[in-house]
């Protein structure tokens, strides 16, 4: 990925404190445009999880982003009962956050969200990103069909004047 | 821009979780969840309009708290205006006490923890110390009077004096002193008493918890035992200083010492009624800083936190003395322009617009760099914000907030960096034209 470390989404890993992420996970995420933020804790996994969602929703609002969540990437962890826990509120409280886990070294969905935003990522994959050079529009001139209609007066007149009703020649009220 | 919405809600949102006893209960009591997974969700999908105020936990915790830290961790990590009790079987956990507003024992009374929630200090409990300087401007309808109290009673010749001192407490805190002092002058029928702060061979320590708060001396030399009166008049000044800490934080902003959204909103609606009495304009912005969130997690929440500390440094030397900085969410703030007739230092030129401290602002932010972060140094920062300004915008806090929240809306729509002013906070002192509540002098 060409893109700076600003413009990638932060995407939160849960992952034990004595057992690295394994780094496949990483270049993973990497490719899917997510920089990782690694927490320990699941307390402190589902908070930031949910400040990122915060964060990009505001960003979503500004429209300076798709509004699509990277969500919280769960590796193996020794409290289970404690993640469970967190995934059971998250569905609750928060069920637009993706929930993913690794397995070979690949994202899978553990929840709903975490599916249709697969499914997303792989639809925006097939679509060909057009090249600076392809034109926005093709006119073809010799479709009929296609050639402009010449502007009416009136229809000049609103643009130039935004009236609705051209002056007429004999109205006293026009200079 | 979530900190700042139009319109909140004044009921408290209190979350409690484990076993906390609650004298009230129902929709508008506090709200039990069954575990801090629970709480978590509650506050990050809480409304702007109604955020959650307080989470109490009763956590069975191993003996260094280290859950209970966690806990409370992650909860200011989603929103650092939230005020965390926590409930222990031995106060006050060492580990604990940075991390939580309170501590109290176990067993806890429903009354206690009302005590404590509504801001009153109930007996032994335990709380983290605030600074000492720069104590809030009391807020009087916050403590107003319960009707336990019969401050009409006890006032004057009658009485000992103590309601005296209560209201005082309650209205003018500076001034409980100098009541204080009055009360023994009446009641000993000496004159002449000071309380003053150094040791002379004839004062008496006023001493309370191994803390001196100052000398009790008779300046017409006669010689009495003012040891009782000096025990008497700690006990007050302590209860005193202990209410002090309390409104510090309550209305202060712990990482930057900017002020609150809680002291924003009371600070408003004041300054906006003396505006209305003195015929006098007053602005509000609200503004964030550009992509603090991404910096934040490239550099860590440490450099992010030097960030914040610095914008609120800077800003405070831009703004004039009446003028207040509050912060109202994460890297989201507002600052009340509300004086504008005092210079802000003496000799300093006083600016003749809302619009050109802002620009200043602005301009200085982009210029801002930050030494102490070496190599993580952010090459620019930048903000966007938009102003609002009474009596040109709106009449009332909420819409003031509002229609600044839209502007600083607007000002991110077109690419950052950017400030929406209204026609109000171009408006200068010098211009004799009247405020118009319908439109901008021309």
């Amino acid at each position: 990925m060409s893109e700076a470390l600003s413009d990638m989404l932060t995407c939160v890993v849960l992952a034990p404190l004595d057992r690295p992420v394994d780094p496949q996970v990483y270049a993973a995420l990497s490719e899917r445009g997510w920089s990782p933020r690694v927490e320990h804790d699941p307390r402190m996994a589902m908070a930031e999880a949910c400040l990122v969602r915060r964060e990009l929703q505001l960003r979503a609002a500004w429209q300076s982003n798709s509004g699509l969540i990277p969500g919280l990437v769960l590796a193996p962890h020794p409290e289970p009962d404690d993640v469970d826990a967190m995934r059971t509120s998250m569905a609750r409280h928060v069920p637009d956050i993706p929930i993913w886990t690794t397995h070979d070294h690949q994202l899978e969905p553990l929840n709903e969200s975490a599916r249709i935003s697969s499914r997303i990522q792989e639809t925006m994959a097939h679509i060909e990103t057009p090249s600076a050079e392809t034109p926005a529009l093709v006119f073809h001139p010799g479709d009929e069909d296609l050639a402009p209609e010449p502007l009416s007066r009136e229809e000049v007149a609103m643009l130039l004047h935004d009236q609705t009703d051209p002056p007429q020649p004999d109205d006293p009220e026009q200079p | 821009m979530t900190g700042a919405s139009s319109s909140r809600s004044t009921r408290r949102r209190i979350l409690t979780v484990g076993e906390v006893p609650m004298a009230e209960s129902g929709p508008d009591g506090p709200q039990p969840v069954a575990n801090i997974f629970e709480a978590l969700g509650e506050v990050a999908v809480a409304p702007a309009s109604s955020p959650i105020d307080a989470v109490v936990l009763a956590l069975q915790t191993d003996s260094d708290g280290a859950d209970l830290v966690r806990a409370a961790e992650s909860i200011r990590r989603l929103d650092p205006t939230v005020q965390i009790v926590a409930i222990v079987d031995e106060p006050p956990v060492p580990e604990i006490q940075p991390h939580v507003d309170f501590q109290i024992g176990r067993p806890v009374t429903p009354a206690t923890l009302s005590d404590l929630l509504e801001g009153r200090v109930p007996p032994g409990q335990s709380s983290p110390a605030a600074p000492e300087s720069d104590i809030p401007v009391p807020m009087a309808h916050d403590v107003a009077p319960t009707p336990e109290m019969d401050l009409e009673s006890n006032k004057g010749e009658g009485g000992f004096g103590d309601t005296d001192l209560v209201e005082a407490l309650l209205y003018s805190p500076g001034n409980l002193r100098e009541r204080a002092v009055h009360i023994i002058e009446q009641q000993t029928g000496l004159s002449e008493i000071r309380l003053q702060d150094r040791e002379t061979p004839n004062s008496t320590p006023v001493r309370f918890a191994g803390r001196t708060y100052g000398h009790l001396v008779v300046s017409s030399g006669q010689a009495v035992d003012m040891r009782p009166w000096a025990n008497w008049l700690a006990r007050w000044v302590a209860l005193e200083d202990a209410q002090a800490t309390l409104r510090q934080m309550a209305y202060r902003d712990e990482l930057t010492g900017a002020w609150n959204r809680r002291y924003l909103n009371h600070f408003l609606s004041e300054s906006i009624e003396e505006s209305r009495r003195l015929r006098r304009q007053l602005t509000v912005m609200v503004f964030d800083i550009d992509d603090f969130k991404s910096f934040n997690d490239q550099y860590g929440h440490d450099a992010g936190d030097i960030i914040l500390r610095e914008t609120i440094r800077l800003l405070g030397s831009v703004i004039r003395t009446g003028d207040r900085v509050c912060r109202v969410g994460g890297d989201e703030f507002a600052v009340v322009f509300a004086d504008l007739e005092a210079p802000r230092t003496a000799g300093s030129t006083h600016p003749d617009s809302v619009e050109k401290i802002a620009r200043r602002f602005q301009a200085q932010i982009a210029r801002m760099r930050f030494p102490r972060l070496g190599l993580q140094a952010p090459g620019t920062l930048s903000i966007s914000g938009g102003l609002a300004s009474y009596p040109w915008d709106a009449a009332e806090p909420a819409g003031l907030l509002r229609i600044a929240d839209q502007r600083a809306l607007e000002s991110k729509r077109r690419g950052k960096n950017f400030l929406t002013i209204g026609p109000g906070a171009s408006f200068t002192n010098e211009d004799d034209t009247p405020p118009s509540p319908t439109g901008p002098p021309r």
